[in-house]
């Protein structure tokens, strides 16, 4: 394992923010730490980088205990949220830093920055000032700038946050390129859960400190572990149900899903995008009545909630074919999905 | 609490020692002489008696002199406040909204007296209301009779007022800053007159700054010495000339230190009244 | 929104209550007459060449120079530290607020205080006495501006300089110096300013082998008899003009307020 956290924790006060957080990655993995704010995902970033002292635990990388090294000799490359590139310096000076602080010589040092600027595709704005770029470009520089000590892990403070969405967008794919191409190991803090799982090889959703859930974004998003991340990662249908017999009884319906314990109580999640609009004689395991309350089209989707005796649920339907076009406000419809896409949580 | 966080606390004050070591020289071991020096008593013929006593405070208390003197400074004070701010408020609002080329520049203005001492201040109001000055020259010129506007109480109240006006603009302005433009337009949007917008919507929002700023004045002036001084002509009695009378010319020091902690606690109270009372009113 | 006619009368009204005595002074200064007569008789400069060949109050400008100085340096290196621990939160909030403590009192007060103080052990009238004077009210405006400064800019950048191999000497070498430097010529500007016009405090410390250009200021206005004091007040705040001037030209005062933000 490349990187590995061992039981960090970390209190201000009477305030547990990193509670007993432990995970482990390979070389090359792109995890992202995702979580609302407050998490305690930004400071178990730092404590990876040496920029907070955890008060237990530790953190390995290449199997070498980092914890006890301060930041100036772990050899990782950290992208701040505010980029922190120095005003007082030109492009190719804030790139070129870390190479003087190794003590490069001057020529190798500015062919080794103009390289790294070349590669995040700003050759030609070495001499400037860093005022004088725009906040897609300046997030660039930050990239290149972590990137030219050749860091074994590489670290992301919500990079993208201060950017407007197309550009955002952009600069995903560019980054997770660069990241592929150099095969270095990063992790990655976001509280947008979008972004998260389009980057990320593996997600670790996060929430008042503990780990929730740990898994690749597939598994997150279809399988979540617990009720806060059914909630925290994409939409959801939710229903309080009691349990009987392996079965979920909610508002007079019954609901099945493939392994509900036999009894208590529990939340039912279930993926928009899981349920379909039945036709009349067709059949499903679990099946709801109910009539649209509201249509929003948003391209490629058209979400569509719709109320039944159990309350509110939203539905994905597809814009590919032209079922959506026919749906109206106040039809009534059946809704349907299977067993296997019931998600339940002890309440 | 790790190894870590109490290295950084040492070598926190560590830093900050200089200049803290600095405060206690300068300041506090100043301040606590003071606060002994009014525990003296001074004898019938002026000579200082090294005692542990409140009588210096119990004298001061018992001479209906100085509450005179303190009901002339308050409201000394309070007009110099009060007028400061009706006549830099216009001025703030002025300079917060207009979108002329010369805003820096008029703003620069209204500040810059601040950087001219007091001392000169009030070298030109001599020259403006002294009986040989501006207006008198202007009245004379026209056969009106001359008005006395220095070694008097008008005069300093005028002084003053020009004094601490700078301070209430800046204190305006910073006020003005925090308002929402948005909110007169959107009295504009629902049929309210630029007048009518302006005292039910915007005036009011600016109270607390008005208040802060007449708080300002309100303290600056209780303090001043200078203008009092210079332009009282020895006719006009406040706290702080006492103060300095007492310190310098009858030397008796235990008065001047009581008199000193008194308006220090008088200081005190008024902050304390002002802040209860603008959490009464604040919304 | 832009400005009614009521608004920009009144504005004018308080500008002209404001300025005037500055513009009285400005122009009782270059008055022949011998008098504090306005309007002035004629126009001389007769009063700043009185002003050049009196000693007494070249060595008042003298020693406010040389004070203003030393109270400056010594406010820089106390101040700079303490800025550092403050703005990097090494020590607890409220250290900010007792180093502002002078600034809330009156400066009759702490000159009252400092003369009780000093005068029995013979410090009144004496270099130290009256740097320590200056310090007092000097000091404060030094820590809140440092403070400032570096708040606004250096934190992460020096976590960013760690991050890239800089050792905590070095970061502060190459990053929080040059970029807290805008924020010290600030500072340092300032403290001059308030230490030359310092009057009230000095007023108490001064003796007739030392006094400052404030009180020398002061004393001739109590007795008040000719426009060489308007020249001198003149003077005072040309020097203060000059200063603020020449720091802007050496350093440029938009982009160190531009910094602070």
């Amino acid at each position: 394992m490349h990187l590995e956290l061992d039981g960090l924790t970390r209190s201000y006060g009477p305030t547990t923010v990193v509670d007993d957080v432990s995970l482990a990655i390979e070389k090359g993995c792109f995890l992202a730490l995702l979580g609302p704010s407050g998490c305690g995902k930004t400071t178990t970033l730092r404590m990876i980088a040496g920029l907070e002292r955890p008060d237990a635990g530790r953190v390995l990388v290449g199997g070498e205990d980092i914890t006890a090294l301060p930041p100036y000799r772990r050899g990782l490359g950290v992208v701040f949220q505010s980029y922190a590139l120095f005003p007082h310096m030109s492009v190719i000076g804030n790139i070129g830093f870390g190479l003087e602080m190794q003590g490069v010589a001057r020529t190798e040092r500015q062919r080794r920055a103009q390289a790294a600027l070349e590669l995040v595709g700003l050759g030609a704005h070495a001499g400037k000032r860093v005022r004088q770029l725009s906040g897609g470009q300046q997030q660039r520089v930050a990239l290149a700038r972590a990137l030219t000590i050749e860091p074994r892990v590489l670290l992301l403070d919500e990079p993208l946050s201060a950017l407007d969405a197309k550009l955002r967008e952009e600069l995903r794919a560019e980054m997770r390129q660069i990241q592929r191409r150099a095969g270095i190991t990063a992790v990655f803090v976001t509280h947008d859960q979008a972004e998260a799982l389009a980057m990320a090889d593996l997600v670790a959703v996060m929430n008042a400190g503990r780990i929730e859930q740990l898994g690749t974004p597939e598994t997150v998003f279809e399988r979540p572990s617990t009720a806060f991340v059914a909630r925290f990662v994409g939409r959801s249908a939710r229903f309080e149900a009691r349990l009987q017999d392996g079965r979920a009884h909610v508002a007079g319906t019954t609901l099945r899903g493939d392994g509900l314990p036999s009894g208590g109580r529990a939340d039912i999640y279930v993926r928009p995008h899981r349920i379909r609009l039945l036709s009349r004689d067709a059949s499903e395991d679990n099946v709801l009545d109910g009539s649209i309350a509201s249509l929003d089209y948003t391209g490629e989707v058209m979400q569509v909630t719709v109320e039944t005796g159990a309350g509110r649920v939203p539905v994905d339907v597809g814009t590919f074919d032209n079922a959506w076009r026919s749906l109206r406000v106040g039809q009534n419809v059946r809704l349907g999905w299977r067993a296997a896409d019931t998600l339940s949580f002890p309440l | 609490m790790n190894g870590a966080t109490s290295t950084r606390r040492l070598s926190g004050w560590l830093l900050a020692a200089p200049a803290l070591g600095l405060l206690a020289l300068a300041f506090l071991w100043p301040m606590l002489t003071l606060a002994r020096m009014s525990l003296n008593e001074t004898s019938d013929t002026g000579a200082m008696i090294e005692a542990w006593s409140l009588s210096t405070y119990a004298r001061l208390a018992a001479d209906s002199f100085n509450w005179r003197l303190t009901l002339d400074s308050l409201s000394l004070s309070a007009f110099a406040a009060t007028t400061a701010v009706i006549l830099g408020y216009p001025m703030a609002l002025f300079l917060f909204r207009t979108r002329s080329r010369f805003r820096t520049l008029l703003t620069i203005m209204a500040v810059a007296p601040l950087l001219v001492s007091g001392t000169a201040r009030v070298i030109g109001w001599l020259a403006i209301l002294g009986d040989h000055g501006l207006i008198n020259s202007v009245l004379i010129s026209v056969g009106l009779p001359t008005v006395p506007l220095i070694n008097n109480l008008a005069g300093v109240r005028i002084g003053l007022t020009e004094s601490v006006m700078p301070y209430t603009i800046l204190a305006l302005l910073a006020g003005f800053g925090r308002l929402d433009a948005r909110l007169e337009e959107a009295a504009a949007t629902l049929g309210a007159r630029p007048m009518r917008a302006f005292w039910r919507v915007t005036f009011p929002l600016t109270i607390p700054a008005v208040s802060a700023g007449w708080l300002l004045a309100f303290a600056l002036s209780i303090s001043a010495f200078i203008t009092p001084h210079l332009m009282g002509g020895g006719r006009v009695f406040v706290l702080a000339t006492e103060i300095y009378d007492a310190a310098t010319q009858t030397l008796d020091w235990p008065a001047a230190a009581a008199l000193s902690i008194y308006a220090l606690v008088l200081l005190l109270i008024l902050m304390a009244a002002h802040a209860a009372v603008t959490r009464r009113l604040t919304p | 929104m832009s400005t009614g006619p009521v608004v920009r009368l009144m504005a004018v009204c308080g500008y002209l209550v404001l300025l005037s005595p500055l513009a009285v002074v400005a122009l009782l200064s270059v008055s022949s007459g011998a008098f504090l007569t306005f309007p002035p008789p004629g126009f001389s400069l007769r009063w700043f060449t009185a002003l050049a060949g009196n000693a007494d109050i070249l060595s008042a400008a003298r020693n406010s120079a040389v004070l203003a100085v030393l109270v400056t340096l010594i406010a820089l290196l106390a101040g700079f530290p303490a800025a550092t621990a403050i703005a990097r939160e090494r020590v607890p909030g409220w250290v900010v607020l007792l180093l502002s403590a002078p600034l809330l009192l009156p400066t009759l007060v702490i000159g009252l205080a400092l003369l009780m103080t000093l005068q029995p052990y013979g410090l009144v009238a004496t270099w130290p006495g009256l740097v320590l004077a200056h310090i007092v009210v000097v000091l404060p405006f030094v820590v809140r501006v440092m403070v400032s400064a570096l708040q606004a800019l250096t934190a992460d950048m020096e976590e960013a300089a760690a991050t890239l191999g800089a050792a905590p000497l070095r970061a502060f070498l190459r990053i929080t110096l040059p970029l807290a430097m805008p924020g010290v010529l600030a500072a340092a500007t300032l403290a001059f300013l308030v230490s030359f016009d310092e009057t009230v405090i000095s007023l108490f410390l001064v003796g007739p082998r030392l006094t400052t250009l404030p009180v020398a200021l002061f004393h001739y206005t109590e007795s008040r008899t000719d426009p060489l004091v308007a020249a001198l007040a003149v003077s005072l705040v040309a020097i203060s003009i000059g200063v603020i001037a020449l720091v802007d030209r050496l350093v440029g005062f938009t982009r160190t307020v531009g910094h602070v933000e």
